[in-house]
């Protein structure tokens, strides 16, 4: 019994602890900035021992927002109100996606961010200068093993999220975006426009719209991860798939679906591969093809990706 | 007079013992509520309900020798599966998972950018970050190679 009273204290120890409202209100002030500033610099990904650098300008008067990739080719993205197009100069392709998560997921509002304190501590860290800009550190500490923890660092007077490194269990660096110069304010129209002349190319349209994929759901649900969206796509030239999205707020984990065919189920490896942050965990299921792909831990990805199961309506 | 009733109980009494304990559960109110609570225990035990225990009885009743443990850890469990569900969970360990087993690891598949691709216009990253957060989608080498 002394067990069980231990295990009740410290559960309501965790419910008795509340977040600084001064703490969320950073996070507020971080998505405020990525929504309202115009701004251009040159930012460096880290994942392993590779990194790349891009760069990222945002005209905030139209909402247009353009990366290109600075190193090998030269692969850039330019995202409007309504869609995201992403240039790939390698295949002459132009991928073509619905806009749709920071409209659709504002899990950063106020009253949406009370709910990222379920499953993350949320504190302030030290104050460092990044790239020239006085920085506070912002840390979401995960409460559990099956997220990610963040440090992110903001610019005190913007807001700007100069830098984003995520972290594991053991604290070790996954992977991190991290500004090395930044502008804000001074941007055109023009400098947000793609610099491919693309009519050639070909394009793959998502044409994704909602759904309900009759059949298909998970026999357990991941604590804290939310069905935020199912819809029938198209991924890449042509396939035909459903994807349905779980959040906790912070993270999120999409789960594909597509049939299989003699040849698709040749070129399937059955597993768990990573890139960076994310996991992609690929399994079969009723003459389906499953790829869980999320920015999570291994252990999240695969247990939603072994609670796929259809049953016939 | 518990143990009496707990020894009632389980059989335990001589002749006279027993119509003594009989005679005290006519008379004793608090007697009664003792043989009624020994066999609520008893019957939420058989069928697998759990009950609030009550006070710790003397060391020479086997019925209760055999409940207690049987009813704290039917109470820990009650408490740990409740932790389970509790969204607001502090150093608490994870739910078991169903998959013990480690994954075999295999490459990233062969459309693993489309896949990126299609997963990061959901993620509320992109609400902290904008487009910066979209590198990881062409950042793959393999699928534009470098000249």
């Amino acid at each position: 019994m002394r067990g069980a009273l231990a295990l009740a204290a410290v559960v309501l120890a965790g419910a008795a602890q509340a977040q600084s409202p001064e703490t969320l209100s950073w996070l507020r002030k971080i998505y405020d900035a990525s929504q309202k500033l115009s701004y251009t610099g040159t930012f460096v990904y880290q994942q392993g021992a590779r990194s790349e650098t891009s760069r990222i300008t945002r005209y905030g008067a139209g909402d247009i927002e353009r990366l290109e990739v600075l190193d090998g080719m030269p692969r850039e993205i330019v995202r409007t109100r309504d869609t995201v197009r992403c240039y790939l100069p390698g295949s002459k392709v132009v991928k073509v996606e619905h806009r749709a998560a920071d409209r659709t997921f504002p899990a950063l509002l106020p009253e949406k961010v009370g709910e990222l304190a379920r499953h993350y501590d949320i504190g302030l860290g030290e104050t460092r200068r990044i790239a020239g800009f006085d920085c506070q550190a912002i840390l979401l500490t995960p409460r559990d093993n099956l997220r990610y923890g963040y440090r992110l660092y903001a610019d005190a007077g913007s807001g700007m999220l100069l830098k984003a490194v995520t972290v594991d269990a053991g604290g070790e660096t996954i992977e991190q975006f991290s500004f090395t110069q930044l502008s804000i304010g001074h941007v055109t129209r023009d400098m947000v426009r793609t610099r491919h002349s693309a009519s050639t190319w070909r394009i793959d349209n998502a044409d994704a719209s909602p759904a309900q994929l009759a059949g298909w759901s998970l026999s357990a649900e991941l604590p804290g991860f939310r069905k935020i969206v199912e819809l029938k796509r198209r991924l890449g030239a042509s396939r035909s798939v459903g994807q349905v999205v779980y959040s906790d707020g912070l993270a999120a984990v999409s789960v594909f679906i597509e049939p299989l065919d003699a040849a698709r189920r040749e070129a399937m490896r059955t597993g768990l591969a990573s890139v960076g942050a994310i996991h992609i965990y690929t399994r079969e299921v009723a003459n389906h093809m499953i790829t869980v792909v999320g920015e999570a831990p291994a252990v999240s990805v695969q247990r939603i990706a072994d609670a796929v199961e259809y049953r016939p309506q | 007079m518990k143990e009496r009733i707990s020894a009632l109980m389980d059989g335990e009494l001589d002749e006279r013992e027993a119509a003594e304990a009989i005679a005290a559960l006519t008379d004793d109110a608090r007697a009664r509520g003792a043989w009624r609570t020994y066999h609520l225990i008893g019957d939420a035990l058989r069928e697998g309900r759990w009950v609030v225990a009550p006070r710790r009885p003397a060391a020479n009743a086997p019925f209760w020798r055999i409940a207690l443990p049987a009813i704290a850890v039917a109470a820990a469990v009650a408490l740990v599966s409740w932790v389970a569900f509790v969204p607001v969970q502090h150093n608490t360990p994870a739910p078991p998972t169903s998959v013990a087993q480690a994954p075999v690891t295999v490459p990233p598949p062969r459309a693993a950018n489309d896949y990126l691709l299609a997963h990061q216009g959901f993620s509320p990253r992109v609400a902290l970050q904008g487009m910066a957060a979209y590198v990881r989608t062409v950042s793959d080498p393999a699928e534009e190679p470098r000249r």
